[in-house]
């Protein structure tokens, strides 16, 4: 039905009318061809052209034939059976994926690393040494507790969004595999739980290093990085359960505003009456606080406003 | 923010995160100044220096919480297919 290379399955099999689905294995999808479709079906999509092979193409297959029989017979004799590899191991292949993973697919990783240190650096130029005035004064304080809420919730963005989407994602390919008794569901869940604490921790440093300097914060910086650090691990953790309750990628984002609205309306409120009164207190500062106002204008009232819609302008998806 | 939704502000992360870092960044500092509002903002947030201990079990305890569920649930819908 096929012999060729693994990259060339979908250009054969859509000729033939059978285009391989995304995220699905060529192989599997060779037998479920196979399997599911009748042979006339086959014969008329065009899978088995008639060839008259050459006396040497014939000679070539009988020898593949009898040099592949002697192997699975080798094989067979070689491998006890057994049904599945233990928990260690399934555990460190699916990291190693997750790392393999990391390193071909780069987009994500340079969106994220790109969008953390652009927050973070608007939070420390609009903030720049907030924290290292007086806060006797109400403005002072006030500011100094904006810059707090921005920095966290930038964190907080930042590191839930991809795992919300994550799981969805790679849904399909999980329940194949899954299924076919590849891996058990903790050892799917550890590996990826791994790899969340350890990109986490690396962009809540990133973060944490940009704001807590820039800004001036007074408190200890290992108790704001690990403040930040566990928050960002917990509200992971409530994206990861959304993600896993939900089957499309697209679901889970749109279910975003709704969990995180609340926390987002509240700062808009707040950040916007800040504007207001750092706008009446001080020219140099009105510049600043009318940036602010800017940023955070565009970016969640494409929700309140028109919440029909929400995928074509998602600007909270844009964060992550 | 109606208060039938309330509850909300209690499973966010956010929140406790929030009031640990204003506890820690002016609790220190807060009785120095005669003016109030030091101590106010830390009133109007919930924020109680006293309860710090608290807000680190309720924010490990979130973790831990949503993680498991996250299992459960993957382990459920996983179940339910083929």
């Amino acid at each position: 039905m096929y012999e060729g290379r693994r990259e060339l399955v979908n250009e054969k099999f859509s000729a033939c009318g059978y285009p391989l689905p995304p995220d699905y294995n060529p192989a599997d999808w060779i037998m479920y061809c196979a399997q599911s479709a009748t042979m006339e079906t086959l014969e008329k999509a065009g899978f088995f052209p008639v060839n008259d092979f050459s006396a040497h193409g014939k000679k070539l297959q009988q020898d593949n034939a009898k040099a592949l029989a002697s192997q699975v017979s080798k094989l067979d004799a070689a491998a006890p059976p057994s049904d599945r590899v233990g928990f260690k191991t399934q555990v460190k292949w699916l990291f190693a994926r997750e790392l393999k993973h990391l390193k071909r697919n780069t987009h994500p990783l340079r969106t994220r690393t790109a969008m953390t240190v652009v927050i973070s650096l608007l939070c420390g130029v609009l903030f720049f040494e907030a924290a290292k005035q007086s806060y006797d004064s109400f403005i002072n304080l006030q500011t100094a507790f904006g810059a707090l809420m921005l920095a966290m919730m930038a964190n907080m963005f930042s590191t839930t969004l991809p795992a919300l989407v994550a799981f969805p994602e790679e849904r399909p390919v999980f329940l194949r595999e899954y299924s076919a008794g590849c891996y058990s569901v903790v050892a799917y869940f550890i590996a990826r739980l791994t790899m969340e604490i350890c990109i986490t921790a690396a962009q809540v440093t990133v973060s944490t290093l940009i704001t807590y300097f820039m800004v001036g914060f007074t408190q200890n910086y290992g108790l704001f990085w690990l403040v930040t650090y566990v928050m960002a691990l917990a509200s992971t953790a409530l994206g990861v359960m959304i993600g896993s309750a939900v089957s499309e990628p697209s679901v889970a984002i749109e279910l975003l505003p709704a969990v995180f609205m609340r926390e987002f309306v509240e700062s808009v409120v707040y950040i916007f009456g800040l504007a207001a009164l750092v706008s009446s207190a001080e020219k140099r500062k009105l510049h600043s606080a009318n940036m602010l106002a800017l940023f955070v204008f565009l970016q969640p009232k494409s929700y309140l406003r028109d919440s029909s819609s929400p995928r074509k302008r998602c600007p909270i998806g844009s964060l992550g | 923010m109606p208060d039938w939704l309330a509850w909300l502000t209690y499973i966010f992360p956010l929140t406790y995160a929030v009031r640990l870092v204003l506890v820690y960044e002016f609790d220190g500092s807060c009785d120095e100044y005669s003016f109030n509002t030091c101590n106010e903002l830390l009133t109007n947030t919930d924020a109680d220096p006293d309860d710090v201990w608290w807000y680190w079990l309720v924010l490990s305890a979130q973790f831990v919480f949503f993680r498991l569920l996250a299992l459960f649930i993957l382990q459920q819908k996983a179940g339910q297919f083929y």
